[in-house]
């Protein structure tokens, strides 16, 4: 029913559910939108069929009297308090889904319809069969205001599909997902929101999950970006036994970004193409394996650099310090040399071409360093850039290459 | 699978040059390397690099160009440059010291050799990056011959750095060179160019700053 009142929602912002088989849509405000009520029953028709449902679409000034007319069977489109009293007075009081017991109680003093409900007496009706009664009927003929609480709409999105069998074949569980997703895209639209985190569980016979976590590195508005970047996923992944039944959860953030077509328009949908592949790279490769570089005022070489982990946003401007020359490349960490007769050796003797250039820092944080660095050339005319640990015993490191 | 029939590559090779949108040339920022190229080295096909294992040059043979893609200049704006699976880890300050705007750099780390082919096609394919160096092992001829189809769809230089055992496999790269470092006081590598599209083939000695 939550997944129908969410549907619903894209008529009008105001739907309830009563007592879980009946949606109320107040569609006064939607009217010149759909082009009249009854292109908004025809839509709510189709779309309920579309859904595996058979409704019944009544419309009424009223909400309770529209629902009582829908408990009735009786689909009708009504736009005056008269049209809707002449249509109710004949309705059967057993098929309003009052209590039995009051039911039963109508009956014995004779009374069948809504009719004859009306020509009661006010005041024996409420003390014989209660207030709310009375209330209620008041409600369907428009004497009185009905007020219902719209139904908010979860700030996330979560659904299952449980597999006809179990099934570790790629396809089969694409398949599945894409009909959450198109799910999920549907949600999306009607709340005009979008999402940059899926979560995609996938269950085994024993009941154990495995999870499946996309992010986007800006929120999308359709769900069909997430298509490809699950096949690379799915691909990828080894499952520990097959799977019966598939989870899609996700989160949604305020607001859709609309593309841009003025001025910045060009700008951004290049940015959208680079964001796009990124967002591959990382669903297939890891989201550690995509990365932009950055510099760190900071004398360590091991720490004068570091990964941005979103080149699109964070890496804007960097401005372009002096240096001094420091090779291209760097090992993730300083390699000991041997040493013969004091001159450090790899791959045949080093030449030792330019330094030294002392860097000594650190020692505030208890990492301090004291090393005296070259840059050195071996026999194939290869650049290294190599340190001697000044702290130590004078070892030899190599610690980038130039080139 | 490939048909090895000569003359069908050649048909291929004509098919790729007929699509490249090229003409664009990167200056390689070294002008005896410019002169053998033709005013730089080449856009809309691929370009293969190879390499001695070990400590090579070829990041600094290639700086001056990703220094000129990613810094834009009066006929371009600044691009993106990617950097795929390279085999130590791109130093920063050694990239800054060289020239490259660091905010238009891309370093994409692989677990497997084999991504490294399927990120540079992914990023030939979208075409978001104005220069694509991937450095690969291995690679079977129909997966260099759909990369090199894709380099042809947009200008973007597109470089493949490979050991230099690949040299006697046979390759559909428009431009093909192998690096020799040369012992001395200079920095200096041997270019040897032996497959030039068009153009001369030959040997060129360029100095690294």
């Amino acid at each position: 029913m939550g997944r129908l009142a969410g549907w619903a929602a894209r008529f009008t912002p105001a739907v309830s559910i009563d007592a879980d088989q009946a949606l109320l849509l107040e569609i006064r405000g939607s009217l010149q939108l759909f082009g009249g009520p009854e292109k908004i029953q025809a839509l709510l028709r189709q779309g309920l069929h579309a859904h595996g449902h058979k409704p019944v679409v009544s419309c009424a000034p009223t909400a309770r009297g529209s629902l009582w007319l829908a408990r009735a069977g009786i689909e009708c489109i009504l736009l005056t308090q008269d049209e809707l009293r002449h249509r109710l007075l004949p309705v059967s009081v057993a098929q309003l889904g009052w209590p039995l017991a009051i039911q039963k109680m109508l009956a014995q003093t004779g009374v069948r319809t809504l009719g004859e409900c009306v020509r009661l007496p006010r005041q024996g009706f409420a003390r014989r069969f209660g207030p709310a009664r009375l209330h209620e009927l008041d409600q369907a003929f428009g004497r009185s205001p009905e007020l219902r609480r719209p139904r908010v709409a979860p700030e996330h999105f979560a659904d299952t599909l449980e597999l006809p069998v179990e099934t570790a074949c790629v396809a089969a569980l694409l398949a599945g997902f894409q009909l959450l997703l198109s799910r999920l895209d549907e949600r999306l639209k009607s709340r005009q929101a979008s999402t940059d985190t899926l979560l995609c569980n996938l269950r085994h016979p024993d009941g154990s999950d495995t999870v499946l976590c996309i992010r986007l590195c800006r929120p999308a508005a359709s769900a069909a970006v997430f298509d490809e970047l699950l096949r690379l996923r799915l691909e990828a992944l080894v499952l520990p036994a097959p799977v019966t039944l598939l989870v899609l959860k996700a989160r949604f953030s305020a607001g859709q970004e609309t593309t841009g077509s003025d001025l910045l328009g060009r700008e951004l949908q290049a940015d959208s193409g680079l964001s796009g592949l990124l967002e591959r790279l990382r669903a297939r490769l890891g989201r550690h394996a995509v990365r932009g570089l950055a510099l760190v005022d900071e004398y360590r070489p091991e720490r004068a650099w570091r990964s941005v982990n979103d080149p699109l946003v964070t890496n804007r401007a960097v401005s372009r310090q002096t240096l001094s020359r420091r090779p291209v490349w760097i090992l993730p960490a300083p390699r000991l040399l041997q040493a013969v007769a004091g001159q450090p050796v790899h791959d045949g003797t080093l030449c030792l071409e330019y330094g030294p250039e002392r860097i000594e820092t650190g020692w505030w944080d208890g990492d301090d360093v004291r090393r005296d660095y070259y840059v050195a050339r071996n026999h194939r005319g290869a650049r290294l850039w190599i340190y001697q640990d000044l702290r130590s015993v004078a070892d030899w490191y190599l610690h980038g290459i130039f080139g | 699978m490939s048909i090895d029939i000569p003359g069908v590559e050649r048909w291929h090779e004509a098919a790729a040059d007929s699509l490249s949108v090229s003409g664009i040339r990167v200056p390689s920022g070294f002008p005896a390397l410019d002169a053998m190229l033709g005013g730089g080295w080449p856009t809309g096909g691929l370009t293969e690099l190879l390499i001695e294992s070990g400590a090579s040059a070829e990041l600094g043979l290639l700086s001056p160009a990703l220094t000129r893609l990613s810094c834009g200049d009066a006929t371009a704006d600044p691009a993106w440059v990617m950097l795929i699976a390279p085999p130590w880890i791109p130093y920063a300050p050694g990239l800054c010291w060289q020239g490259l705007a660091l905010s238009r750099v891309l370093v994409i780390d692989v677990r497997q050799a084999a991504d490294a082919l399927w990120v540079m096609e992914a990023a030939l394919r979208s075409g978001a990056c104005a220069g694509v160096i991937a450095w690969a092992g291995a690679a079977g001829r129909v997966a260099l011959q759909r990369l090199h189809l894709l380099a042809g769809k947009r200008p973007v230089w597109s470089v493949l750095v490979r050991a230099a055992r690949f040299r006697y496999e046979r390759s559909p790269a428009m431009l093909r060179l192998q690096l020799h470092l040369q012992p001395g006081t200079q920095t200096a590598v041997r270019a040897e160019i032996f497959k030039n599209r068009l153009r001369a083939v030959g040997t060129v000695t360029v100095v690294l700053p």
